[in-house]
């Protein structure tokens, strides 16, 4: 059984996962008809052909509403919106491994930005003395290489890519996604196995928006409020569908009214990144 | 534009107070704009009343400043909201 962002995802039938709260059964099902009556459209970078489609419209969405997944030539998801099953069937080039990336990396966090159970920020996120700390930056902006060097300095990882937040007792929460890390963003790959993996949701404790910068620039961080901090939380939203708009607008004004976000400059110097991982290490201990 | 006019805010438009800003976001365009604490007073009075005479009678009794300008910078402000969509002129 595997674990994704809080979710048990079993891929053959085990019925003691009923006892659990959050779970999915995947079950393979070449029967289903793939439905595409509604589309909702979808920019992703990983070369394929994607399509979200649905039996009813995006905007009024209903429970046990149908949703689609298709993933051109290699995988259709079907699910039933707030069941527990995830039906699939392979395609000409779908295999095992595409069909756990295609799910654990992009359909679940469709599925549960539809259900609106969380909000998808793109970012890189570890733990500094156990508080989850987040790293956004624009594309190829070094959210990974910095995620990485705190992974290899033995910091607990929460999420290489996609960060799972909700609210709970007027707290932010994260979740570890799931156990695997991408240092090279080698496409259509889950990448390596990280065993210092998150194991509670917590509050998030501070958000570092990196700043790219010229190589000798000096490091320093500093808040960013009001639209500053807005735009670059918005720009941060992973999951960007035109469904659910008015509570997601609502999510991220929370997450920008009570979690402090911090620009920080980004030496486009990799033997500079330990000068940065220390400034942040002094940053969180103030 | 004038006091005649009726106005309403979109469905898709939303508000939110981010620290001591006022964001506004369209979702149909995903544009998002950021209003200073007179826009936001104005903003206010759209959500109750889509007369443009009372919005100007109650921003007469809230700043000191000569009706008329008050009036042309109202419409200015307004006719700025409707060329981004952010409100409806009601015929």
């Amino acid at each position: 059984m595997n674990l994704a962002y809080g979710y048990s995802l079993t891929y053959v039938y085990d019925s003691s996962i009923a006892t659990l709260n959050k779970y999915y059964q995947i079950v393979e099902d070449s029967s289903f008809i793939f439905d595409t009556s509604y589309i909702l459209y979808l920019s992703n970078n990983q070369y394929r052909k994607v399509l979200i489609t649905s039996n009813k419209p995006f905007s009024n969405l209903e429970k046990n509403q149908e949703l689609y997944f298709h993933v051109d030539d290699v995988v259709t998801f079907f699910v039933k919106l707030n069941k527990k099953f995830i039906y699939y069937k392979l395609h000409k080039k779908g295999s095992v491994k595409l069909l756990k990336y295609w799910l654990i990396h992009t359909f679940l966090p469709i599925l549960f930005t539809i259900e609106d159970k969380y909000y998808f920020i793109h970012a890189g996120s570890v733990e500094i003395d156990n508080k989850p700390v987040l790293f956004i930056a624009n594309s190829y902006g070094g959210k990974s290489t910095l995620t990485d060097f705190f992974i290899k300095k033995n910091h607990t990882m929460i999420s290489d890519d996609k960060v799972a937040t909700y609210i709970k007792d007027n707290k932010i929460f994260c979740i570890p996604s799931y156990p695997y890390h991408r240092p090279y963003r080698k496409v259509e790959d889950l990448g390596i196995k990280v065993e210092n993996f998150g194991k509670d949701n917590k509050p998030i404790s501070k958000i570092y928006n990196l700043v790219k910068s010229d190589s000798s620039a000096k490091i320093e961080i500093y808040e960013i409020k009001g639209i500053d901090k807005f735009k670059a939380l918005r720009h941060a939203t992973d999951i960007d569908l035109f469904v659910n708009k008015e509570s997601r607008f609502n999510m991220l004004s929370f997450i920008a009214n009570n979690i402090k976000v911090y620009n920080i400059t980004l030496p486009w110097d990799l033997n500079r990144l330990n000068e940065v991982y220390k400034s942040i290490i002094l940053h969180c201990k103030k | 534009m004038d006091l005649n006019t009726k106005i309403k805010i979109p469905q898709s438009v939303f508000i939110q107070e981010i620290d001591d800003e006022t964001v506004i976001l369209d979702t149909k365009t995903q544009e998002y704009f950021s209003i200073n604490e007179v826009g936001k007073n104005i903003w206010d009075m759209i959500s109750k009343t889509s007369s443009l005479q009372k919005i100007l009678d109650e921003l007469v009794n809230i700043y000191e400043v000569p009706k008329e300008q008050l009036k042309n910078d109202m419409i200015n402000f307004l006719e700025a909201l409707n060329q981004k969509g952010l409100i409806i002129i009601n015929d």
